[in-house]
């Protein structure tokens, strides 16, 4: 398997350019302090876009002290430059802008401007036009004033966001409604809303050599395993890539394993299970532009599980768990020993419903694997065209291709009735599955198992489960084995994996996770003092 | 240490388990019937007791040589050059081993469960998962182990408790009718397979991480994988007759034809097969792995993942040749396989003690 | 024929895996020994496909021990 990667990565090193050493020009060009010049600079580094906007404003009638406000529309929010240009430089003016005009050393004009413009807060200095340019970029007015080498950035970042709604990919019956939307801040701020601790640390940095995406990387001090978070942070330091769109980019660029099909990184859009996470000692990525965090280490049970298991009473979550792992199984192996038994062991069903099932296969034309495969293949074309599909006409045609295409094929003796129930319980059971990247994984290895159990029957399903399941046991996450805390097997972290104890009597935090693992003193304190 | 990884005192016990159990539970009780009869099952408690003592004196060399794997013992205390050529024989030892089982289970899929299959696709399907699991090492072996035990262990409860009606105790009379002797026989030929083979731990001992206790870890295993097979014998001889279990290749795979509740749950043996598979999985790869490990600390390779391929090749030529038919596998087991394992098991041991005993004298 | 064929492509499909990994990290003395052990692998598997018959290590081991065996089994009869 690594020889795979190898060979991929080095084709694609090969048929990829080096990437362009930016011109050392206007990289840390300083700025003139002559406004005219400044400003076609700025324009030009913009190919003379449109939305650059380059406002000169004069301080006295005489025009003897200019001052520059360069932004890029749609960035800013206009509201905001407005009240700069209104509040700062227009009615202050006549305090500062005599001042200004008589001093003649740049470092007192400097501190005159700044105080012109202090009101407006979050001013930061720009000594280049390679941070002009950066402040312009990220939605920040930069103000200059002629005269001076330098100018101050000043905040004025539009709140473009979506407002925070229920997440539409993994939502609960009782739990919060709130998802995480495509701003970095507002995400944080939700994450902060629920852990209100000062050791919830955040660091932030931009990565993707075009996109400049902030990406931020969250965590418990104290509480996350100090290795991790390193690990983490190399991870992403070393990334170079010309641009992040999506949390899966740095997934996939830093995950453990690539040659793998399973997942070893989580991913979530609701704010209450990132700050679960967290305080189990995770370490959470957060990807501006997307609603969606990474969750890190993250192990092959977490998979299985779902916030509401923790919202609803613990034995009804218990129960569901149960449901969830027994859904992994049925919808892994069922077409598969729908294939081996029908092939190769037809003693293993009871007499009546061999009966039945050959009775049914009689008219079929063609192998049970080849019936299995054609359905598998139908479902799959139906699944990926229902998600393409817009919502109105996309209900009518998943429920018409399963009833109507699956009851036509039967009665055209293309596949048995059996077939039909098989994929169908198949199919659903997948939807049990809370992950979609876990789920994505499975529906591959049905077909591997598919394809072992037509030429081997039983035996290739078990040494093909066998295999699968070793492979689980090679992957690590960040350093933690992807199985645990099945194997290796840890007594105490048993209450949370395939049972869910009372919240009582979980007084521990994981043990693969953190050191910390304190979570809560006297279990039953809290409950009634005696029964009487 | 060749293999970087590390095992925990739980899934020492867990190996030792599925290695004891391993090929055992499916050819150990036809012999046993054949020489024991009725008493197979206080030949398989007696060659239990027997092989436990051989597990002491492991853990008494395991303490000798810490961290130390059998190369190492033989070289520390017979001399690189002897020690060496010990560590060659062991090679070949474990190396057939790893043959004999492969062909064991190939040998029972074409004769019970996959009839029209050439046995060579079922050896090289079989041995290719073997080789992806052990390529890592035994870190990810265990962990593996650790999940398949409880599926494992299921199983065989299942079947203990479906077969009660099938009972027939008269079965288990006259209690040693005939003697000691042919119990004696039946230990000898339980003993040489798996209890002599257990010298092997004596590879992984060193991975694991609590030293001090891993003595207890690996007695425990082998103990309940020992009362497991003497379960297994006496069952085939409750439920099957000694006649009947001596005239089968396969009687634990009889006894799970057996098994019938209610006229629906019947021919569960394709389920139990299954889980001779996982047994029989873990036995070999731990033999290939005890193999491959010798060869990489002899010749003084940094790592012996790239070797399981084209030791693989040879293990399958092996596995072809090693017996034209089961009779001569049977010959080999009840006549042969005893002495030729004692050297192994109980020889080399001895003298790595002496040896042990000697060097501190003199150095 | 055919038989022969497909051990000698499996050998080359291991050789292509394995080989270049070790050769980048300069592993030579590994290498050596993972060509030898190839070698051996190969001989003795197309050997297994020719009419001719292998010897059969578990002869020799039979051979030798079996006169003892034999004794210790009448003993215990």
């Amino acid at each position: 398997m690594g020889m795979l990667t190898k060979l991929l990565r080095s084709w694609v090193a090969r048929s990829t350019p080096a990437p362009s050493k930016p011109s050392e020009d206007d990289r840390a060009r300083p700025i003139s302090g002559r406004l005219g010049q400044d400003f076609a600079v700025i324009k030009q580094a913009f190919g003379g876009s449109v939305d650059v906007a380059g406002v000169e404003i004069s301080l006295d009638p005489q025009g003897r002290q200019k001052i520059g406000l360069a932004y890029i529309q749609g960035l800013v929010n206009s509201a905001a430059v407005q009240d700069l240009t209104k509040e700062s430089l227009i009615l202050r003016a006549s305090d500062f802008g005599d001042a200004l005009i008589q001093s003649s050393s740049i470092a007192e004009k400097e501190a005159l401007l700044r105080n012109l413009i202090a009101p407006i807060g979050s001013i930061a200095r720009v000594g280049t036009i390679d941070e002009v340019l950066a402040a312009m970029l990220s939605g920040f007015a930069v103000i200059l004033a002629e005269g001076l080498p330098c100018g101050f950035s000043t905040d004025t970042r539009k709140d473009s966001d979506r407002t925070v709604e229920e997440p539409a990919t993994q939502s609960v019956v009782r739990g919060p409604r709130e998802g995480f939307t495509e701003s970095l801040e507002t995400n944080v701020s939700l994450v902060r809303k629920r852990i209100r601790s000062p050791q919830l640390w955040l660091e932030t940095s931009r990565i993707g050599r075009a996109t400049q995406t902030e990406v931020g990387l969250m965590y418990l001090k104290g509480t996350a395993d100090e290795a991790v978070i390193e690990e983490a942070r190399r991870r992403l330091a070393r990334i170079d890539i010309d641009g992040i769109l999506e949390s899966s980019y740095i997934e996939e660029l830093i995950q453990d394993e690539t040659a793998t099909l399973f997942p070893t990184m989580y991913n979530t859009e609701r704010p209450d299970v990132t700050a679960a996470g967290l305080l189990e000692g995770r370490i959470a990525i957060v990807v501006d532009g997307t609603p969606f965090v990474l969750l890190a280490p993250a192990l092959f049970i977490q998979f299985y599980q779902s916030a509401e298991d923790y919202y609803q009473r613990f034995e009804f979550a218990t129960l569901i768990r149960l449901l969830r792992y027994v859904c992994f199984f049925i919808t892994l192996l069922a077409p598969a020993l729908y294939i081996a038994i029908t092939t190769f062991h037809q003693e293993l069903l009871p007499s009546p419903l061999l009966f039945n099932l050959a009775a049914q296969r009689e008219g079929i034309p063609f192998p049970a694997f080849v019936e299995a495969l054609i359905m598998e293949v139908t479902f799959e074309i139906l699944r990926e065209a229902g998600v393409r599909l817009p919502k109105t006409v996309g209900q009518a045609v998943s429920i018409v291709g399963a009833l109507v295409i699956g009851q036509s094929a039967v009665e055209a003796g293309l596949v048995s009735p059996g077939m039909v129930i098989v994929v169908a319980i198949t199919a659903i059971s997948n939807f049990v599955i809370p992950s979609f990247n876990m789920g994505i994984s499975i529906r591959i290895l049905r077909f591997v198992l598919m394809v072992i159990a037509a030429i081997f029957g039983l035996f290739g399903v078990t040494m093909g489960l066998v295999a699968i399941v070793q492979h689980l046991c090679t992957l690590r996450s960040f350093g933690v084995p992807y199985m645990s805390p099945m194997a290796p097997y840890n007594n105490a972290d048993q209450k949370d994996t395939i049972l869910r104890l009372p919240q009582w009597a979980m007084f521990a935090r994981p043990r693969h996770l953190t050191r910390n693992r304190i979570r809560q003193r006297d279990a039953r304190a809290a409950g009634p003092r005696h029964k009487d | 240490m060749l293999d970087k990884g590390r095992i925990g005192l739980h899934q020492l016990t867990v190996l030792a388990i599925l290695f004891t159990v391993g090929s055992s539970v499916l050819i150990a009780p036809s012999s046993l019937a054949y020489e024991a009869r009725e008493d197979a099952w206080i030949a398989a408690l007696l060659a239990l007791v027997v092989g436990l003592l051989a597990v002491g004196l492991y853990n008494g060399l395991a303490r000798l040589f810490p961290s130390a794997t059998l190369v190492g013992m033989a070289r520390l205390s017979l001399g690189r050059w002897l020690g060496g050529a010990v560590s060659w024989l062991y090679l070949g030892y474990f190396f057939m081993l790893s043959a004999l089982v492969l062909r064991n289970i190939g040998d029972f899929m074409t004769t019970q469960v996959l009839p029209k299959t050439p046995i060579q696709f079922i050896h090289i399907f079989f041995l290719l998962v073997v080789v992806a699991g052990i390529r890592n090492g035994l870190e990810p072996f265990a962990r593996a182990a650790e999940i398949f035990l409880p599926w494992v262990m299921l199983f065989f409860v299942t079947m203990v408790v479906l077969l009660p009606p099938e009972f027939h105790i008269e079965n288990l009379q006259p209690v040693l009718g005939y003697g000691i002797k042919p119990v004696l026989r039946g230990t000898i030929s339980l003993f040489s397979t798996p209890y002599t083979e257990v010298v092997l731990f004596l590879m992984i001992i060193p991975l694991v991480r609590k030293r001090d206790r891993s003595g207890k870890a690996l007695l425990t295993g082998v103990l309940i994988g020992g009362l497991m097979l003497a379960i297994i014998a006496l069952l085939s001889i409750l439920v099957l007759g000694a006649d009947l279990a001596t005239k089968q290749a396969f009687p634990s795979y009889s006894l799970a034809k057996k098994i019938s509740i209610g006229d629906f749950l019947e021919r569960l043996e394709v389920v139990m097969a299954g889980i001779w598979f996982i047994t029989i999985y873990f036995k070999l790869g731990l033999c290939f792995y005890a193999s491959t490990m010798i060869l990489g600390e002899l010749t003084g390779a940094s790592d012996v993942k790239p070797f399981y391929l084209p030791l693989g090749l040879s293990l399958l030529a092996l596995s072809i040749v090693i017996y034209p038919n089961f009779a001569y596998f049977v010959t080999f087991a009840s006549r042969v396989d005893f002495l030729y394992s004692l050297p192994f098991a109980l020889g080399f041991p001895l003298l790595f003690w002496i040896g042990w005993l000697i060097r501190g004298r003199l150095g | 024929m055919l038989g022969t064929l497909a051990i000698l492509f499996a050998g080359a499909g291991i050789a292509a895996l394995e080989l270049p990994a070790l050769l980048r990290r300069h592993k030579f003395k590994d290498a050596a020994i993972f060509l030898s052990l190839l070698a051996l692998g190969l001989i003795l598997a197309i050997w297994t496909a020719l009419p001719q018959e292998l010897p059969n290590p578990l002869d020799w081991i039979i051979w030798m021990f079996e006169p003892w065996g034999e004794q210790l089994h009448r003993i215990l009869s």
